[in-house]
């Protein structure tokens, strides 16, 4: 069983696997950047809250450990739910897996077990060097660093295990809302509605003036009281971090060790009978009996008929577009949010530059976020790519039929932010628009920035085999060189208003064409020379 | 008596230098070449002595008129590049220096020693000053020296006239001459010429950025006056500019002043000893020191001076070249291609030479700071510590002390281990950013290539076809696929896929294709319909060739893949109008070909609806229907039957034929045997990327032959392969489980 078990895990790790190591060197190589890697990451985090608690004077203490920690675990445990929902019932490999001489609980333990390789992965990014740091500011006992190792092994069980046993009726929820939509938007609304109160009650709670300096002890001892009251909610959490501080440790062990059981157990007996069921359900054919209306076709150009097929497919798959698009529409409420609560402040003329910076640094990070569908728009061609290559058009129009889409959505989203910021007063209304102009160029280049990834380097037969983006080189790329730009054009900004508000426009808006300018020309340069040599 | 001493020296060691080249004509190289190192050791010895001149302020001068400072001030800014040109042409020689050494050392030479009475005073910063102090002998020495050596190249320039004018140009000179006197600057050139002014370069003001912005853009533009010279070429700037580094950094130091102190121990220092070693002498390991470790380090000193005052005067400018210097001059060595591109080997030796250097601070930290007060690479002070209460603590607390014959020699271990491994993991940082900035050089310098042969291409076609790209390259072939010498190698892979592979298919016929897997027949047909490049030879469908002519060949090619990818969330109507805009097809066509084919694949009531809701069958049939919808007269189809049921199976075979005797070609790859006997007019085999035969259905009844055993006998060696491979993969695992 054992053996079994083994063997299908090695088989989806192997197929999760994109670099693959040849040689001990490349091993060593591989251990030592991973290694500086977390180094570098505790050394950001010991800093940071080194900042906190000597700048703020913010305790950096054990409530707050606790806190970050089932703050961080309960992110984990939504992610893990819904990554399992995905791998456990809609996965393209159950067809094999569950194809193989295995029994079917042993592939449910395998993908499991992928899974907890996985968080243990991430948290030897997260997990690690949060306590490490943490440790290290503290001062504390050995044992704590013993303990934080142990925990870093035995924390990523619990999401998967609970996203195991949640992802059973969300599965549920998720076919009932396909079979009665209306189920779905009024949740929605009810959503949106619920959004809506609680930033009208947020807006309300602001005093104006806001006077940070003198709430500042208000507002810490406010903020502890929270974390105090929000740890009670930290549930088995609570004993992770008695265990590391050495507060009974053998009595919150037995408590951790009681709660796991019962986890596994539920997941024995509840998650794995039905997984099967599930499953299999979700591979079987599903004919769609939808008829869609007849209407009137006209020939297109090639342009047209690619916008009207991306447009088409977007439309009819709206979980996706929400997926995409999730952090820009919400951009508009974060700014909106942020500008209000800054609007409250008295603030200097380096303040306002700040405010205006800052606002370009959140909003290029959220819209630069949602580009990683540019850095996938050739590779989600996969094998219908073909089409594209033995057509008689110019079929890089393709590209451009995406960028449009992209452009115009992002543009949106920018220009309903830039309003609401108007109503907000945390800018005045002349420095608006210059802000929306960085934010509409600077984004742009990055769309440009993002599909020029993909047209070098496209996942076509990967995503043909797989139907997934997840892991795709170049949104990782995108994502990590949207923030750098958000970054970097936030912080131009905050320097050059700083000096002359004016001025400091000008230059900076000359600064985002010219980068816009520079990257249309290099795409369109590299999409000439680049596009009819990509090879399916 | 000193001038005519100095103009007898000059006389005598271009006599000496005329008469050994006549008597010894091979080792005159040789003799300028001690001549000119023992030049360079009397010019070092003056350098690091400090000139009472370095300290005039605004023309200000007790001893001399404003106009005569100015005069000394310019001979002061020539004589360093005389010096250098002399310094270096022996050993690397180029035309322009060559030049530079014929014209303008002589002349540089001749108005020194008019002003020699000047230039002492200036050493000394008085009137009252002897001919024949050491200073004054060792600079006229100098003179002779450089005097002599130019004397001696003019020379040679005279009586070689008719061969040497053909290499003068003035204008290099000049510019070459202007550019050294920039680079070698004398760093009180602008407080002795215009007094203090200039505002002090702090917290990113003007000055500041402008600075900054100059680091970056003399790099560059040094780079595009240099990227298409020859490495030698390169070599020798980076040498020039490396000499000047040092002799600018050299300015101010008094060698008789030097202690414990003040020695150019400091990181950015260092730099400015160690390029110019790397440089002259080759040695890799320094160079990927400085690569790694000095380039980084003066940037960001830049970022941050710690210097006041403005930003003119003289300790100021010596800053700024020193940290500018040292940070462009490796780049500038590697974008250059002077130095191969780092590899972890060098990587390993930079950290070596990082960690003698390292230990060799903290030695000397613990050693000075005995008796003295020192902070070498801010390993004694607070620079670094005060940024994080646990390195102030690690620093305090974690203290190596050894005591030698009653003195006692500390160290902050931990903090000194810190500061090391941090500065060891920086430079893997930097290796990380040059390595994508590498990347990106490389990716651009491919892309202006293949866009230059892109653009020769079409420039090469249109004059072919005398400006009419829709003609056919070659009109013979409009009616038929020709194959010519047809080569495929995949990126990444030695070894040919398809090789020198040949075909005509003539219209009106079912061409059939058969061979192994792995045999090429994908391969094959990727290329012929464009979706993959062709490694040699040449493919025309109708005369169109596939690589030339992409878009005329496509339209005249309809293509069934063999995954049947479609666009799932599209009905199957409109994907077929989707294709249909894509293969320009009028709406009337359209219309009644989607119906025509419709009917006749029993599709009409399935079009309206998603194809996600479509079986297997369904798919390959709309596929095969989009693939026709432009009417092509090249129809290609890569394993069209597979997993069909025998009704669809018989309605796409139906449709080949009838394709056929309608005048298309229909050109397709199969397993089955008795599908290509049965339906083709013809049949190839392909074996290991090479055609084995063509055969042709009505010759082979004619000769009562079977297909299958002409197939069976070419793949004979092959299925005899696959069963030895069996054997061994079998053996292998038996030996494995024993």
């Amino acid at each position: 069983m054992f053996e079994r078990i083994k063997l299908l895990t090695l088989l989806q790790l192997g197929g999760r696997k994109k670099k693959v190591v040849h040689n001990k060197k490349q091993l060593l190589v591989s251990v030592l950047l991973k290694l500086l890697t977390i180094v570098a990451i505790t050394l950001v985090m010991y800093f940071a809250f080194n900042f906190i608690k000597n700048y703020f004077s913010f305790p950096i203490n054990k409530s707050v450990l606790t806190f970050v920690l089932f703050i961080s675990q309960y992110i984990s445990i939504i992610t893990s739910t819904s990554a399992l929902m995905s791998i456990l019932y809609n996965s393209k490999d159950n067809a094999i897996l569950l194809s193989y001489p295995a029994k079917h609980n042993e592939v449910f333990i395998s993908k499991l077990v992928v899974s907890y390789l996985e968080q243990l992965n991430k948290n030897l990014f997260v997990l690690l060097p949060l306590f490490i740091s943490f440790g290290v500011l503290n001062q504390v006992a050995f044992f704590y660093y013993i303990a934080s190792f142990i925990m870093f092994l035995v924390l990523p069980i619990f999401p998967v295990f609970i996203g195991a046993i949640l992802s059973i009726p969300l599965a549920y929820i998720k076919k009932l809302f396909k079979k009665f939509p209306v189920l779905y938007v009024i949740l929605i609304i009810g959503l949106i509605v619920g959004v809506f109160f609680l930033i009208s009650a947020f807006i309300d709670a602001i005093p104006k003036p806001l006077r940070l300096v003198a709430i500042y002890n208000k507002f810490i001892n406010g903020f502890l009281e929270f974390v105090s009251s929000a740890n009670k909610f930290a549930l088995f959490y609570n004993f992770v971090t008695d265990i590391m501080y050495s507060i009974n440790i053998w009595l919150n062990s037995l408590w951790l060790i009681l709660v796991l059981s019962g986890i596994v157990l539920l997941t024995n007996y509840i998650s794995m009978p039905l997984y099967f069921n599930l499953a299999s359900k979700s591979n079987e054919h599903q004919n769609s009996n939808k008829v869609k209306k007849l209407k009137p076709v006209n020939q297109k150009t090639t342009f047209t008929a690619f916008l009207t097929k991306e447009l088409k497919l977007t439309f009819r798959n709206i979980n996706k577009v929400i997926n995409d698009y999730a952090l820009i529409i919400l951009m508009p409420i974060i700014l909106f949010i942020m500008n209000v609560a800054l609007s409250a402040i008295i603030v200097t003329d380096l303040g306002r530059a700040i405010i205006a910076g800052f606002n370009i640094i959140v909003g290029m990070v959220l819209v630069s976020a949602c580009n990683t569908q540019s850095a996938t728009a050739i590779t989600t061609e996969g094998g219908e790519f073909v089409l594209l290559k033995t057509a008689p058009s110019k079929t890089s129009n393709m590209v451009w039929a995406k960028i449009l889409i992209n452009f115009i959505v992002s543009t949106f989203f920018i220009l309903l932010s830039s309003l609401l910021m108007t109503i907000s007063n945390a800018v005045t209304i002349q420095n608006i628009w210059p802000i929306c102009a960085i934010m509409i160029l600077v984004n742009w280049s990055h769309i440009l920035m993002s599909f020029q990834f993909d047209l070098l380097n496209p996942k076509l037969r990967d995503y043909a085999e797989s139907g997934k983006t997840d892991n795709n080189p170049n949104a990782n790329k995108s994502v990590l060189v949207g923030l750098l730009i958000g970054i970097i054009i936030g912080a131009l900004a905050i320097f050059l208003f700083n000096e002359d508000m004016i001025l400091g426009w000008y230059k900076i808006v000359t600064i985002a064409l010219a980068f816009f300018i520079l990257r249309l020309y290099l795409f369109v340069k590299n999409l000439r020379v680049f596009f009819k040599r990509i090879e399916y | 008596m000193i001038y005519a001493i100095m103009v007898l020296g000059i006389a005598m060691l271009l006599f000496a230098l005329i008469f050994i080249e006549k008597k010894f004509p091979k080792k005159i190289h040789k003799w300028i070449k001690i001549i000119t190192f023992i030049f360079i050791l009397t010019y070092a010895f003056r350098l690091l002595n400090f000139d009472k001149f370095d300290n005039i302020i605004g023309l200000q001068c007790d001893y001399m008129s404003k106009g005569m400072v100015a005069w000394m001030m310019l001979l002061k800014t020539m004589l360093p590049v005389a010096t250098i040109v002399t310094a270096i042409e022996p050993f690397r020689t180029t035309y322009t220096t060559k030049n530079i050494l014929r014209f303008f050392v002589p002349v540089v030479t001749l108005l020194n020693i008019i002003m020699y009475k000047q230039n002492l005073m200036m050493f000394f910063g008085t009137s009252n000053v002897s001919a024949f102090t050491l200073r004054g002998i060792f600079f006229a020495t100098e003179l002779i020296f450089m005097g002599g050596i130019s004397a001696y190249y003019l020379y040679k320039f005279i009586i070689n006239f008719e061969k040497s004018k053909r290499y003068l140009n003035p204008l290099k000179c000049i510019l070459a001459i202007l550019g050294l006197m920039i680079a070698c600057l004398p760093v009180n050139f602008f407080q002795t010429l215009f007094g203090i002014f200039g505002e002090e370069a702090l917290d990113f003001n003007f000055t500041h950025r402008a600075v900054i912005y100059l680091s970056f853009i003399i790099p560059l533009l040094i780079y595009f006056g240099f990227r298409r010279k020859s490495k030698e070429e390169c070599k020798t700037l980076l040498i020039y500019l490396a000499t000047s580094c040092l002799i600018t950094f050299c300015y101010t130091i008094d060698i008789n002043s030097l202690n414990y102190t003040n020695l150019p121990l400091h990181l950015c220092n260092t730099g400015v000893f160690l390029i110019f070693i790397a440089f002259v002498f080759n040695i890799k390991s320094i160079y990927y020191f400085t690569f790694f470790v000095n380039v980084i380090g003066a940037l960001f000193a830049m970022f941050m001076p710690n210097y006041s005052g403005s930003l003119f005067i003289a300790e100021n400018i010596r800053f700024w070249y020193n940290h500018m210097y040292v940070f462009f001059l490796p780049v500038l060595a590697m974008v250059l291609k002077v130095f191969p591109r780092p590899t972890f080997k060098m990587i390993k030796g930079a950290i070596g030479v990082f960690t003698i250097y390292f230990i060799s601070m903290i030695i000397a930290n613990a050693w000075i700071n005995t008796f003295a007060s020192v902070d070498y690479f801010f390993l004694q002070g607070d620079t670094i510590s005060k940024h994080a209460q646990f390195l102030t603590d690690w620093k305090n607390l974690y203290i190596w002390k050894v005591v030698i014959r009653g003195v006692a020699y500390s160290t902050s271990w931990l903090f000194d281990i810190f500061v090391y491994v941090g500065y060891v993991f920086l430079m893997f940082i930097i290796w990380l950013v040059y390595d994508y900035l590498f990347k990106a050089q490389d990716h651009y310098t491919r892309l202006n290539e293949l866009d230059k042969i892109d653009m020769l291409n079409i420039r090469q076609l249109k004059k072919r076809l005398n400006g009419d790209l829709t003609l056919p390259i070659n009109i013979r072939g409009k009616n038929m696929i020709n194959i010519s010498h047809f080569t495929k190698i995949y990126a990444g892979s030695d070894k040919k896929a398809v090789d020198n592979f040949s075909l005509k298919v003539k219209n009106g016929q079912v061409f059939g294709f058969i061979g192994h897997n792995g045999a090429g027949k994908s391969t094959l047909i990727k290329s012929l319909v464009g979706i993959q490049s062709i490694t040699g030879g040449k493919i025309e469908v109708c005369g169109y060739d596939i690589t030339k002519q992409p878009l005329q060949a496509k339209l005249n090619i309809g293509y069934v893949s063999d995954n049947h990818a479609v666009y799932e969330k599209l009905t199957g109507r409109e994907y077929l109008n989707y294709v249909a805009d894509l293969y320009l097809v009028s709406k009337q066509d359209r219309e009644e070909r989607i119906e025509r084919y419709s009917k006749m694949f029993h599709l009409e009531n399935d079009l309206d609806r998603e194809i996600k809701g479509y079986s297997h069958g369904m798919k390959q049939k709309l596929v095969v229907i989009a693939s026709i919808i432009h009417n092509p007269k090249v129809w290609v189809l890569d394993e069209p039957l597979t997993g069909l049921d025998p009704v669809s199976s018989h309605q796409i075979k139906s449709l080949m034929r009838k394709m056929a005797d309608e005048g298309h070609i229909v050109f397709f790859s199969s397993h089955v045997i008795e599908v290509l006997e049965k339906l083709c007019d013809r049949v190839a085999i392909i074996k290991q990327g090479k055609l084995v035969g063509e055969y042709s259905s009505e010759e082979l009844k004619a000769k009562k032959m079977s297909l299958e055993d002409i197939y069976l006998d070419s793949a004979d060696d092959v299925v005899e392969d696959d069963v030895k491979s069996l054997i061994v993969a079998g053996n292998k695992g038996s030996k494995e489980s024993n």
